[in-house]
């Protein structure tokens, strides 16, 4: 590509159309443009029309693509093409600084940005004149030259302040600061001064104080990693102009703006981030300045007001303050009376205070404020600075803090009751003083778990709390509601059971609130206390505690739903499921009325689900509606299954993937409660079960395999005899998941079921082929976890089948195949089987293997029986071999589909462990005991003769301890 | 110089490294690139105006003495002329002229009497075995050269000035024997080069044989900070051989009272122990290692430092070395340095102790039982940053070698809060430490079924609010560890396909036509 006007006027265009919002002009377009960028000269088009081009559009446009250019095409790869060539690299150096801090601001950023991509590449080896070359514009006098500078050196050395330190950081640092540090010094000072003399030009101020806080910016980047000699000569400089610029004040920079952070904010800001970084790090070197900066900044928060805009700049101050009044040699700067009590006046109390903004969110923004307030979102707000600041205030002067917050505390209480209805805020501000002071460590599971012995918690409620959650009219000062049902739910684990329990109807009440986050508080109230646990690990709340006002608390809790905004409240939701769960048989009588509410919600969120957890609870509450119900009475499942089969059938029509494994798991609880029939509804929906397109989802397997089982379960006979055109597809099914990773173990979930429940005869023509599968699986991609379920089902096999059917269908495929899968899989593998279930199918399964085999006797498989025997001892005896091959350790990764609805199981949908062999065996030891004696008397002197001749003396032992136990006798 | 900087590639520099990775011992490393000021206490590499403890009485040192205010107006030019003439007394005289000169506080004139071609002159007198005072004022105006940068230091070299102050060494005069110990040690700390290039011309022995019971004390200051010089710097170290002839004097001069003596033959230790185990080996062979950390006791400053520096060296190295220092007590003197009032000393325990946690839970337990995890913790709440990091590291350290009853007294002494706390330090490679450390506890807490009761205490201790905070970190690793921690230890889990032909309603059942063998 030549660098001509031919090809100006060719990318022009095609940039024009670039913008074009047809996607059909647009597209081809973007097409043409990345087809050709591979072309020498390029980019260099690009700059040139960034440049020059007469149309402004075109420019910026030119500029965002070669940006993007950059981006894409400049980091050489290893092994791969440099997509750039180096005449076009060495030409976009050359003249990308000058080129950006000519342009206008917004071609400035996007050149600003490629010479930070570049830089990241090429700084400082294959760039070494970048540095000097900026540098050398700080002399330019010109502003808005000199922030293009600082702007994208901030874009180069902010990586400084994340990256671990090595070598090659630390020479580029050096390097920069060699250049660097002396002139951003100078250019420090100079518009300090130029402030001063243009303190009356607002205009010149704002780019002043821009470039200000461009270079505290970097001056955070440059002494991050750690303390530059040349900043440590030169601190007094530094923390003296920095001390200055943060007690000053100009009228001018003020801004109107209640919301957005102004120059003045920002600089000052930044400039507490800066000294927080030497007070952490440099303290030593720090100590001198560090008094001045508490004292300035103490004042700076003194006097900085309410509005929103100064939320950053206040948190980042009182964040600095409790960093340092922690530290034990600084102890002596808070120590006096005074102090304490003027920064709990002025800079803690003003900051707790409930502010017009956050009167705005409790009304309009229920979310947001639940969020903030109880989930603990709230990093970056004034109160949790303030928070932070009473606990790091308390870890000297607990004592002193307590009593002056007291003080505060009874005056703002007071000043509430003296007009409430003025006053509430007040009020507001006393409780979250109280609970800041008191709680001292707390989790979402318990609520606060330590608190402060000073503040007296029991009193404050019955003074306090207690009248708010009396007072008859719910919908009166929602906010200090609010408060209350928070304060009763965060301090559960403090207070008295009585308390809880005279505060659970009250809570009750609140849910009517009309407020959203007043009985969204209430239900998450309830919620926790009934999970609370008691002695014995019972719930403390028991459901006969609860039995005057469980009709109320179901319906309030229904009610509250019907609340706009609270359609979907995930937290009401949550309390309905733990209400039931508490209640259990009590909710009995009401089921028929609820179930009717819950499927009516259920087909309302079907038709678009927005709430993943809301819809969990929903669930959850009918898997515990139909267990409480039908463990009483069973046949009540039919009820259950009238009312949910018509919406279950409108999700499985209209494909509500996120539903499917829900409907699958309430699908298998009720299939599992009917007693060995399967009803017709079910065999009707049997093939639908086995389309593709459910399995290939991820989040569908479990679930599906489990109701499959529990088809099989219930209706083996039935689908041998009336759905046998399905038996390929089910296999198939098996075949799928067999030859994954990741699900091969829900394959033989399936196929056990198979060999358990459905009738041999249905199975023949089927039998070969199942192993044939396996053994590719096996010889291709044999991992431990498919060995250990391999030879949980062989033994199933074995079990269901015999012994001889097991050896003559493997010696069916290949000769000796039995021989072979015994010595090579079974008998060094079978120590890794884990779980109770599965070692005693495999125990039991390698006892008739032993015991009820001929060919082990009489072949030259013979060989293997002490093996094998051998190895059933080991496995008896040993402790279960849990080691992975090394190479087996990122194998979910590699069978991970990407991202996929995930498997969300439902605790209540919970499934009893199935053990298909049962009381038929008690103790495999004794079963082998029995089965050699048998075998012994079958062919009398064989056995001895192979113990003795192989067997070693510890298995021997063992063994005869077994034979004793079963007061048997080898002959 | 000794650098006192930990740095990024300590997980590569473990001492058992090969042995098991998980061990997280650590050497100091040299070559790394400095941002801070030299350190302020380091002892100094090149000392120009030490007092000679033998200088006789000035005026009975010999006929030749000319009083100071006699040569000190002596311009450059009339040294030179004096110098440069046949004459003794004026050589003499400008000799003296030019070592005065040369021992003014403020800008010596270096460079001019080198450029003025006077060194060869100077060299020459050396030898003059005859003329005492011009051969000590010759040794003294080439010392004060030699103290300048290493390109002074070079020229007195280049003009052959080695050999003749190690012949120097053996004058009867104690004052001029002294005088070339000094600008020996001078030469000596240059570098390595320098130092090999005089261990070559066999200094050592030289230096060696003056040591008696009757040498004065304030020549024994001097000797030993020349042989601490022999024993400086690394890449490459002094040589074997010249490393095995000190070792004994040394060992000698540690058991005397002087502190000075006792200051410079712990740093010469302390240079020599600072290497792999092979190095470490050969200091811990002498039996030394009880006297050193008895000295990290000694009430000087000076001589503490660089005891405490050396043991830490030591317990740097293999389990077994670790061991000689354990059973000499360091465990019993650690505490209180951890708790001594300067920052720098508390730092250099800290680092000590993180390389005793990479021990064997043999050593972790005798760290345990000597108490030293109260003064751990001390140090992770109330150390200045450099110490913490030390801290935090022995803690992770600890945690990856420990029991799990150990870990359970980790915990319990307050180590998880305090490690908790310092998430928020301004350091990537500190956080990701801490992340490590926490997860170490987790498997501990695991094997004790106590994982939940685990994820709750982090919660209470707000380390939760913490960790999430670090999943918006900018760093890449530190973003990852927490994300995995949290993923791991404080959300629910989560479950997860294959081509298998299928058509619309049902997958096919069926086995590939063509079939090999099978052999597992």
């Amino acid at each position: 590509m030549e660098l001509n006007d031919a090809n100006l006027q060719t990318l022009t265009q095609f940039l024009r159309k670039t913008l074009d919002p047809d996607p059909t002009v647009r597209r081809p377009a973007e097409k043409f443009l990345e087809s050709v960028e591979g072309n020498q000269n390029y980019p260099l088009l690009l700059l040139t029309l960034l440049e020059k081009s007469q149309d402004n559009v075109i420019r910026v446009c030119a500029a965002v693509t070669f940006k993007n250019y950059i981006k894409r095409n400049w980091r050489i790869v290893e092994d791969e093409p440099n997509k750039i060539s180096d005449p076009d690299r060495t030409a976009i150096k050359a003249n990308i600084v000058n080129l950006m801090l000519s342009s206008p601001e917004q071609i400035q950023k996007q050149l600003s940005d490629a010479i930070s991509i570049i830089g990241r590449e090429d700084f400082p080896q294959k760039w070494p004149d970048l540095l000097t070359e900026m540098v050398t514009r700080f002399r330019s006098g010109d502003f808005h030259i000199i922030n293009g500078v600082l702007r994208t050196a901030h874009s180069l050395f902010k990586r400084y302040r994340h990256e671990f330190k090595s070598n090659e950081l630390w020479s580029e640092i050096k390097l920069v600061l060699d250049t660097f540090a002396l002139p951003l010094t100078e250019l420090f000072k100079a518009t300090i001064e130029l402030c001063q003399t243009h303190a009356t030009d607002v205009n010149a101020l704002k780019v002043l104080f821009s470039s200000l806080t461009l270079i505290a910016k970097l001056f955070y980047s440059l002494n991050f990693q750690d303390l530059p000699e040349f900043f440590e000569d030169h601190m007094e400089t530094w923390m003296t102009n920095f001390h200055g610029l943060l007690t000053l004040d100009n009228k001018l920079l003020q801004t109107d703006d209640e919301e957005e952070a102004g120059l003045l904010e920002l600089l000052k800001s930044q400039i507490c981030d800066n000294a927080a970084l030497y007070a952490q790090k440099y303290d030593e070197e720090f100590q001198p300045y560090l008094p001045r900066f508490v004292t300035a900044i103490w004042n700076l928060l003194v006097s900085t007001g309410q509005e929103v805009k100064y939320d950053l700049l206040v948190s980042n101050a009182i964040q600095f303050l409790a960093s340092v009044c922690e530290r034990p040699h600084y102890k002596h700067l808070f120590e006096d009376q005074n102090t304490l009590t003027s920064i709990c006046e002025k800079v803690i109390v003003p900051n707790m205070e409930f502010r017009s903004a956050d009167e705005e969110a409790f009304e309009d923004n229920s979310e947001e404020y639940i969020r903030r307030d109880l989930e603990g979102s709230d990093i970056d707000t004034r109160r949790r600075a303030a928070c932070d600041l009473v606990r790091g205030l308390c870890k000297f002067f607990e004592g002193p803090v307590t009593a002056i917050f007291s003080g505060y505390v009874n005056s703002m209480l007071a000043e509430y009751a003296k007009t409430p209805r003025e006053n509430w805020k007040h009020k507001d501000a006393a409780i979250y003083l109280v609970t800041s002071l008191a709680s001292k460590a707390q989790t979402q599971k318990h609520g606060i778990t330590q608190a402060n012995e000073l503040v007296n918690l029991t009193e404050f409620f019955v003074n306090h709390i207690l009248p708010d959650l009396k007072s008859p009219n719910v919908n009166e000062f929602p906010v200090l509601k609010a408060d209350a049902i928070k304060y009763v739910m965060i301090f559960r684990s403090q207070l008295p059971k009585e308390q809880l329990l005279q505060a659970v109807p009250l809570l009750i009440t609140h849910l009517q609130a009309e407020s959203t986050v007043e009985h969204t508080y209430a239900a998450h109230a309830l919620e926790r206390l009934f999970t609370m646990r008691g002695p014995n690990n019972t719930t403390l709340i028991t459901a006969a505690e609860m039995a005057p006002c469980t009709e109320q608390l179901l319906n309030n809790l229904f009610k509250a739903l019907a609340f706009p905004g609270s359609a979907e409240n995930e937290y009401i939701m949550k309390a309905i499921m733990r209400s039931f769960s508490l209640l259990q048989e009590s909710i009995v009588p009401y089921i028929p009325t609820l179930i009717g509410q819950l499927t009516h919600k259920l087909l309302q969120v079907s038709k678009n689900p927005s709430k993943p957890h809301f819809n969990h609870y929903l669930f959850e509450s009918l898997c515990l509606s139909v267990r409480i119900t039908c463990k009483a009475n069973p046949a009540t499942v039919s009820s259950f299954e009238e009312a949910l089969f018509p919406v279950f059938t409108e999700i499985l029509q209209n494909d509500v993937q996120e539903f499917l494994p829900y409907v699958f798991q309430v699908m298998s609880l009720l299939l599992e409660i009917h007693s060995n029939s399967i009803p017709a509804s079910y065999m009707a929906l049997f093939p639908h079960l086995l389309q593709p397109v459910l399995w290939e989802r991820t989040g569908n397997i479990p679930p599906l395999v489990r109701l499959l089982q529990a088809y099989l379960e219930k209706g083996g006979e039935t689908i041998a005899r009336s759905a046998a055109d399905k038996i390929p597809g089910l296999l198939g099914v098996f075949q799928k998941l067999i030859a994954s990773k990741a699900n091969d173990h829900q394959g033989f979930y399936l196929l056990n079921s198979i060999i358990e429940h459905m009738p041999p005869e249905s199975l023949i023509q089927y039998r070969k082929q199942i192993f044939i599968l396996l053994f590719q699986r096996l010889q291709g991609s044999k991992t431990t976890k498919f060995i250990k379920s391999f030879l949980v089902f062989v033994n199933l096999y074995c079990v269901k089948y015999g012994a001889i059917a097991l050896q003559e269908i493997f010696d069916s495929i290949q000769p000796k195949m039995f021989g072979m899968v015994l010595e090579k899989i079974v008998i060094p593998e079978v120590q890794k089987v884990s779980g109770p279930v599965e070692k005693k199918i495999c125990a039991v399964g390698i006892t008739k293997i032993l015991t009820e085999c001929p060919a082990m006797m009489d072949t030259e498989y013979t060989k293997l029986w002490t093996p094998l025997l051998q190895a059933l001892i080991g496995f008896f005896e040993l402790p279960e071999d849990d080691s992975i091959p090394d190479d087996e350790h990122f194998i979910d990764i590699e069978d991970t589909p990407g991202y996929q609805t995930a498997f969300s199981q439902l605790a209540f949908a919970g499934k009893k462990e199935h053990d298909p062999i049962g009381d038929a065996v008690g103790n495999p030891k004794i079963l082998l005991a029995q089965s050699l004696h048998k075998l012994s008397t079958a062919c009398p002197g064989r056995v001895p003769s192979m113990l003795s001749t192989s067997l070693n003396a510890e298995a021997l032992q063992f063994l005869q301890g077994y034979l004793q136990a079963a007061t048997v006798q080898l002959v | 110089m000794p650098t006192k900087n930990v740095t990024d590639e300590r997980l590569s520099k473990f001492k058992n490294k090969g042995k098991d990775p998980a061990k997280l011992r650590e050497k100091r490393i040299t070559e790394c690139v400095e941002l801070r000021k030299a350190h302020k206490n380091e002892n100094f590499l090149k000392r120009r105006n030490i007092t000679l403890s033998s200088l006789p009485d000035e005026e009975a040192l010999s006929p030749d003495y000319i009083p100071n205010e006699l040569v000190t107006h002596l311009s450059i030019e009339d040294i030179i002329k004096d110098v440069n003439s046949d004459c003794r007394k004026s050589q003499t005289r400008g000799c003296q002229a030019a070592r005065k000169l040369l021992s003014q506080e403020r800008n010596p004139p270096l460079k001019e009497i080198i450029d003025a071609g006077l060194l060869s002159n100077f060299v020459s007198f050396l030898s003059m075995d005859d003329e005492p005072t011009l051969q000590f004022e010759a040794a003294w105006a080439l010392t004060n050269i030699a103290s300048g940068t290493s390109w002074h230091t070079q020229q007195v070299v280049e003009h052959g000035a080695v050999p003749a102050f190690i012949s120097l060494l053996s004058s009867p005069m104690l004052h001029i024997s002294e005088q070339a110990v000094w600008a020996l040690g001078n030469i000596a700390g240059d570098g390595a080069t320098y130092r090999d290039v005089l261990i070559e011309c066999n200094v050592i022995p030289a230096l060696l044989s003056r040591i008696s019971p009757d040498t004065p004390v304030g020549y024994l200051r001097n000797l030993t900070w020349t042989l601490s010089n022999l024993c400086r710097n690394k890449n490459p170290f002094p040589p074997l051989s010249a490393v095995q002839q000190m070792l004994p004097s040394l060992v000698q001069l540690l058991h005397l009272s002087d502190k000075d003596i006792l200051s410079d033959a712990c740093w010469a230790i302390s240079y020599l122990s600072d290497g792999d185990n092979d190095r470490i080996e050969i200091v811990v062979k002498t039996g030394i290692v009880p006297r050193l950390v008895e000295l990290m006791s000694h009430q000087e400053l000076g001589v503490m430092t660089p005891a405490l520096r050396s043991i830490g060296n030591i317990v740097s190295g293999s389990d077994l070395q670790t061991e000689t220092a354990i059973d000499a007590g360091v465990l019993n003197v650690l505490p209180k340095l951890m708790r001594h009032p300067k920052a720098s000393i508390q730092k250099e325990a800290a680092w000590a102790l993180s390389n005793i946690a990479a021990g064997p839970c043999k050593q972790i337990q005798q760290l345990i039982t000597c108490g030293l995890l109260p003064p751990l913790v001390h140090l992770l709440r109330n150390g200045d940053f450099k110490t913490q990091r030390e801290a935090v590291w022995a803690v992770t350290n600890l945690t990856s070698g420990a029991t799990v009853e150990q870990v359970v007294q980790l915990v319990q002494s307050g180590a998880l809060e305090a490690i908790l706390n310092l998430l928020q330090v301004k350091d990537a490679k500190v956080i990701l430490v801490i992340l490590d450390a926490i997860n170490n506890i987790f498997m501990a807490a695991e094997k004790l079924g106590e994982m939940e009761k685990l994820s709750l205490l982090i919660e209470e201790l707000g380390g939760l609010d913490r960790i999430e905070m670090l999943q918006n970190h900018d760093n890449e690793m530190v973003y990852q560890a927490a994300h995995n921690i949290i993923e791991k230890y404080f959300s629910d889990s989560d479950t997860h396909g294959e081509k298998v032909d299928a058509t619309e309603d049902e997958f096919a059942f069926q086995s590939p036509d063509v079939q090999k063998a099978f052999e597992f």
